[in-house]
C-alpha cells in the first residue's frame, strides 16, 4: 500500500472518530551506518515507518506518535489521541491545519544510489585510508562514521491535502587523536553520494593533527578580528537566527527581533536567506512539516529584517499566510517555525585564504568548535572553543593556537561583518561561506 | 506464543539460512508520556509509542545489525537479509574474525519491582493532579517560576538468540522533576528535585509530590541566600547523588570495555592496581538498589550481576558485552544495551554508586568536620582521563560536623584517581536514583535511562569554588 493512500485512510478513520479536523505525517525512513572506532566496527542498516497525528476538536489540539504503521492499531491509537485531545485546554488561537496549495519549486537533489549503496565498495574505501592514517606515528586514536539515508515524507489533512516529498543525504565524521593532546575534527554532508569527499575528511582530520602537533596558547588574550571557515560560520549563526527569526518567539515576546521588522539590524551588505529552493541544500524539501509549499525569501536584505518565519499556527494568529517554515525535527515532533536552509551571500569572490590575507591581528577560526549549543540564543552571548585555529598577523597564518576560546554577540556580529566570501558549503543548517568579522574577543 | 515469538523465531531460522554463524534479535515495544507544567498550565504533551525488531548477525567473523518498525514477515526477511549485507561490507574493515565469547545463561538474582499502580491503569487526568499537588504547593511557597516534567516509560522486550536463549521483561520508570526559580531584592535562587524510580505511581505515595516540591523550593531559598567563601581545598561531604554522578561520569566510562579494549582508557591494564583508599568502593549492578533502574538482562540476553568496579580501593572489574568480553578474553558482565531497537547494544552502564561504609550519615559529617556539603548535581564535565568539574544542585557549609549555612553556586572539581585516594568513610545507608529526565549518552544513543548514587562520603579534600 502506498503512504498516500495509508495516510488518506487514517484521516478518514480519523473522521469518523469525531475528530473536527486531523493531520497525518508520515515518514518513510531507509538508513545505513558504518562506524569504525580504532577495531571496534559497527555496520547496520534499517527501515523505519513512523507517523505522528495532530488532531482537534473544537479549539482543543493534540498529538501522538507512533514508530509502526499496522492498520490494525490505528483504532486503538486515534483512541488514546482522542483522550490527549479532550484533556487538553481550549487554545483560542488555533484555527486549523494547513490548506493544500501546489508545490513552488521541484524540490533538492535525489541520489538513487543512497536507497541502496555500495556499502562493499564504501567499506574499502574506508579500509584504505584508516589503515594508512592508523600507521602514522603522530596518530593515536581515529574514529570514523558515515550515515546515509533515504527519508520519503507524505502529509495528508482533512483540508484535503496531500503532499509527497523525498530526500536523500550522506554524512560523514571523523575525529582523529594525536600525540600532543590533539584533537582534530571534520564532516560532509551532502544529498548526493560523494564517496571520495566522504571519505576524504579522514584524511583533512589526519592533516590537522600533523599541524597541530606543535601548536602553541596565545600569548594573551585580544579583541580583533576573525576569519570564520565556511563550515564553523553555522556555529556562530544557526542558533541565533532559528530561536530569533521564530513568529511564535516574536509573538510570545521572546526574540530579540520583537517589533524589528523593516529595521536595519545589520550592516548594510549582509543578506541572509532561507532558501529551501537550493536542490544540493541538504534539507531542502518542497513542503514544509505541515504541508506548506516552501520557497526562497530574505530574512535580512541589505541589513534589512524582512520577514519572520510562520508555521499555519502562528500566521493565523496574526491573520497571515505561514511563510512554509513549519518545521518537525522528526515524526515524533509538531512543528514550529524554524528556518529551512540558512545562505548568507556573498559580497566577494574569495576564498576563506584569501580573506585571512586581508587580516592584520586575528585569527583563523578553521575547525572543531565546541560550545555552540550552550550559547544564550535570547541574549546573543556565545563562548566557543575551538581546537583548530590559527593566530593570524599580516595577512599570515602565524601558528596554530592550542585550543582558544571566541566570545562575542550575535546581534554585535551582524554589524560587524566585514566581508563575506563565495567558497559556500553545505552545512547541517544550510549553506555558507567565509566570513570576515571583527569584534571578537580571544582568549 | 505471540505475534512477537513467531516474528523473532522466524528472522533467527532466515539468519541460519543465509549463513550467519549466530545471531540475536529483540522485540521492543515502549510507551512513553511526558507532560511539562510552567506553573499550573501545561506546555507540552508527549504521547508516543515506539514498536520495531532489531537482529545482530555474526557472518564470516563480521558482526551487521539492522532493524525494521514494520513487523510483517516480509519486512523481517529484508531486516535479516539486510544484516547479512552490512555484515558482508563490515568484514572488509576488521582485522580479525570476532565472535561472542560463550555464556552459560543465568537467572537475574536481583530485585523485581513489583508495579501496584501501573502507569497504563492511571488515567491521564490523574498522572496531571498528582504533579498539579507539588505545583500548587511551591505557587503557595512564591516562587517566581517553577516548572513541571511528569515523565512515563514503559513497555515490553521480548530477546531470542540463536544458541536457544529467550529473555522477556516490562522496563518501566516513572518520575517527576520540579525546577523552582525564586527572586528576592534582586537575587536569583534554583534548584530543583527530581524523584524517579522503576516503580509504578505507587512511588508518588511513598514520596509525595509535596514533599519533592518542598525540597526544590527550599533548596531555591537555601541558593538564594548562599553566601560566597573563599574558593580553595575544603574537605567535602558528597550527598548520594553528588557522589554517584561522579561514579559514573569520570570513573564508570572509564571502565566501559570497548574503550578499555581500544586501549582509549586511562584503566587499561591496571587490574588489581590499588587507586583508592580503603574506604573507596565501586558497584555496577542491573539491580535498581532502591530508586535505581530496573535492567534484568542486558540487550545480548546475559543476566545482570552487581559487578566491583573498585572494591576497598582495588581496581576489580570493567564492564563488559559478550563481544567486548571475547576481546579481552574476560567474562560478560550484562552491560550490553541498546537505546531503543535502531541500534545495536554497545557497553553501557546500568546503576552505578559507591559502595556502603560503615558510618551513620551523622558520622560522616562528624569526619569531616569543617568543609563543603553538596548535594545533587547542576550538570558539568568531564575528560578521558578522569579530570572533572561538576556543580551542586545544592550546598552548605559544615562546621563542627553540623550543616550551618547555604552556599552559592559550588563547584567541585578534580582528578577522579586523587578522589579515589581522598574518600575518608562512608555512610551505611546507600540511595541509587535514576531519572525520566535525561540519562546517559554514547554513541549517538541518548537518553539512555541510569541509575547514580551512593552512601553519604567523607573526602579529606577537594578543590572547590563557590560564588560561581
Amino acid at each position: 500500500m502506498s503512504l498516500e493512500i495509508v495516510a488518506e485512510e487514517i484521516v478518514k478513520k480519523g473522521e469518523a472518530k469525531g475528530f473536527d479536523e486531523i493531520e497525518v505525517y508520515l515518514v518513510r525512513e531507509r538508513s545505513s551506518l558504518i562506524q569504525i572506532i580504532e577495531s571496534l566496527v559497527t555496520a547496520k542498516t534499517g527501515k523505519e515507518l513512523g507517523v505522528g497525528i495532530r488532531a482537534s476538536i473544537g479549539k482543543k489540539v493534540g498529538f501522538i506518535s507512533v514508530s509502526t504503521l499496522d492498520l490494525k492499531r490505528i483504532d486503538s491509537i486515534l483512541e488514546h489521541l482522542k483522550s490527549i485531545v479532550l484533556s487538553r485546554p481550549e487554545d483560542k488561537d488555533f484555527n486549523g491545519f494547513a490548506d493544500p496549495k501546489s508545490a513552488k519549486h521541484l524540490g533538492g537533489l535525489i541520489d538513487e544510489s543512497i536507497s541502496d549503496p555500495p556499502l562493499d565498495e564504501i567499506a574499502k574505501e574506508i579500509k584504505v585510508s584508516f589503515e594508512t592514517i592508523r600507521k602514522l606515528d603522530y596518530v593515536v586514536k581515529v574514529e570514523y562514521h558515515i550515515t546515509l539515508a533515504d527519508m520519503e515524507v507524505v502529509i495528508a489533512n482533512s483540508r484535503n491535502l496531500l503532499t509527497k516529498d523525498r530526500m536523500t543525504y550522506a554524512i560523514a565524521f571523523s575525529e582523529i587523536k594525536g600525540k600532543n593532546e590533539t584533537l582534530a575534527m571534520d564532516y560532509h554532508a551532502s544529498r548526493n553520494l560523494e564517496i571520495e569527499k566522504l571519505i576524504g575528511v579522514l584524511n583533512k582530520s589526519a592533516e590537522t593533527v600533523k599541524e597541530f602537533l606543535d601548536a602553541k596558547k596565545l600569548t594573551e588574550p585580544f579583541e580583533g578580528a576573525a576569519v570564520i571557515a565556511n563550515k564553523e560560520v553555522p556555529n556562530f549563526f544557526q542558533n541565533f537566527i532559528d530561536y530569533n527569526f521564530s513568529a511564535l518567539n516574536i509573538q510570545e515576546n521572546r526574540s530579540k527581533f520583537v517589533g524589528k521588522l523593516n529595521e536595519k539590524v545589520a550592516e548594510d551588505r549582509v543578506t541572509i536567506l532561507d532558501n529551501p529552493e537550493n536542490p544540493n541544500a541538504l534539507l531542502s524539501l518542497k513542503y514544509d512539516g505541515e504541508g506548506v509549499p516552501t520557497y526562497k525569501k530574505a530574512l535580512i536584505e541589505n541589513g534589512v529584517l524582512k520577514t519572520y518565519l510562520y508555521d499555519v499556527y502562528s500566521a493565523r494568529r496574526e491573520g497571515k499566510e505561514s511563510t512554509g517554515n513549519g518545521v518537525r525535527m522528526n515524526y515524533k515532533s509538531q512543528p514550529t517555525p524554524s528556518p529551512l536552509s540558512v545562505e548568507i551571500l556573498p559580497t566577494s569572490n574569495k576564498n576563506a585564504s584569501e580573506l585571512v590575507s586581508e587580516l592584520d591581528k586575528g585569527v583563523f577560526i578553521k575547525g572543531f568548535i565546541m560550545g555552540s549549543h550552550m550559547s544564550d540564543v535570547i541574549n546573543g552571548v556565545f563562548s566557543l572553543t575551538s581546537l583548530e585555529s590559527y593566530y593570524v598577523e599580516n595577512g599570515e597564518l602565524k601558528y596554530p593556537i592550542k585550543s582558544v576560546t571566541i566570545t562575542g554577540n550575535f546581534f554585535d556580529l551582524l554589524n560587524n561583518i566585514i566581508e563575506i566570501g563565495n567558497d559556500t558549503e553545505i552545512t547541517f543548517g544550510g549553506v555558507y561561506p567565509s566570513i570576515l568579522v571583527k569584534g571578537l574577543k580571544f582568549i | 506464543m505471540s505475534d512477537e515469538f513467531h516474528l523473532l523465531e522466524r528472522a533467527l531460522n532466515k539468519a541460519e539460512e543465509y549463513g550467519a554463524d549466530f545471531a540475536e534479535v529483540r522485540f521492543e515495544e515502549e510507551n512513553r508520556l511526558y507532560i511539562r507544567f510552567e506553573r499550573e498550565e501545561i506546555k507540552s504533551l508527549d504521547v508516543g509509542s515506539d514498536v520495531g525488531i532489531g537482529i545482530v548477525v555474526y557472518y564470516k567473523g563480521a558482526r551487521g545489525y539492522s532493524y525494521t518498525s514494520k513487523l510483517d514477515e516480509n519486512s523481517i526477511d529484508e531486516m535479516v537479509r539486510d544484516a547479512i549485507k552490512v555484515a558482508k561490507a563490515a568484514s572488509s574493515l576488521i582485522k580479525e574474525k570476532i565472535e561472542p565469547i560463550e555464556y552459560k545463561p543465568e537467572e537475574y538474582k536481583g530485585f523485581i519491582p513489583t508495579i501496584k499502580k501501573h502507569p497504563k491503569d492511571v488515567d491521564l487526568s490523574e498522572k496531571i493532579e498528582i504533579a498539579k499537588i507539588g505545583i500548587k504547593h511551591a505557587l503557595d511557597r512564591g516562587v517566581a517560576s517553577f516548572v513541571t516534567y511528569y515523565g512515563e516509560r514503559w513497555g515490553r522486550k521480548v530477546f531470542l538468540n540463536s544458541e536457544g536463549l529467550k529473555r522477556e521483561w516490562n522496563p518501566i520508570i516513572v518520575g517527576l522533576v520540579y525546577y523552582a526559580v525564586v527572586r528576592r531584592n534582586g537575587n536569583v535562587g534554583r534548584s530543583y528535585e527530581n524523584v524517579s524510580a522503576s516503580r509504578g505511581l505507587e512511588l508518588f505515595d511513598e514520596r509525595s509530590p509535596e514533599s519533592i516540591s518542598e525540597k526544590a523550593v527550599k533548596g531555591a531559598f537555601d541558593n538564594l541566600e548562599g553566601k560566597v567563601t573563599k574558593s580553595g581545598e575544603y574537605p567535602l561531604v558528597a550527598n548520594p547523588d553528588f557522589a554517584g554522578l561522579i561514579a559514573h561520569e569520570s570513573f564508570g566510562h572509564l571502565t566501559e570495555g570497548d574503550y578499555v579494549a581500544t586501549k582509549s582508557s586511562i584503566l587499561y591494564g591496571r587490574l588489581g592496581e590499588k587507586l583508592g583508599s580503603d574506604e573507596a568502593s565501586i558497584l555496577e549492578s542491573g539491580d535498581p538498589v532502591n530508586y535505581g533502574y530496573w535492567v534484568p538482562y542486558d540487550d545480548e540476553g546475559v543476566a545482570t550481576k552487581t559487578v566491583y568496579l573498585v572494591e576497598k580501593g582495588y581496581l576489580k572489574n570493567y564492564l563488559h558485552s559478550r563481544f567486548t568480553a571475547k576481546m579481552m578474553n574476560m567474562t560478560p558482565t550484562g552491560n550490553a544495551r541498546a537505546i531503543n531497537y535502531r541500534f545495536p547494544p554497545i557497553v553501557r552502564m546500568r546503576n552505578t554508586y559507591f559502595g556502603p561504609g560503615d558510618m551513620t550519615k551523622e558520622e560522616v559529617f562528624e569526619v569531616v568536620k569543617r568543609g563543603v556539603y553538596a548535594e545533587g548535581s547542576m550538570g558539568g564535565q568531564t575528560n578521558d582521563i578522569g579530570v572533572f568539574t561538576f556543580g551542586a544542585n545544592r550546598a552548605y557549609w559544615i562546621e563542627d560536623g553540623e550543616i550551618k549555612y547555604p552556599l552559592k553556586a559550588v563547584t567541585v572539581r578534580g582528578n577522579i584517581l586523587d578522589f579515589l585516594k581522598n574518600i575518608i568513610g562512608a555512610s551505611k545507608e546507600v540511595y541509587v536514583r535514576t531519572s525520566i529526565r535525561g540519562g546517559c549518552g554514547k554513541a549517538m544513543q541518548a537518553p539512555l535511562p541510569v541509575g547514580l548514587g551512593g552512601p553519604y562520603l567523607a573526602v579529606k579534600k577537594a578543590l572547590i569554588s563557590v560564588g560561581g
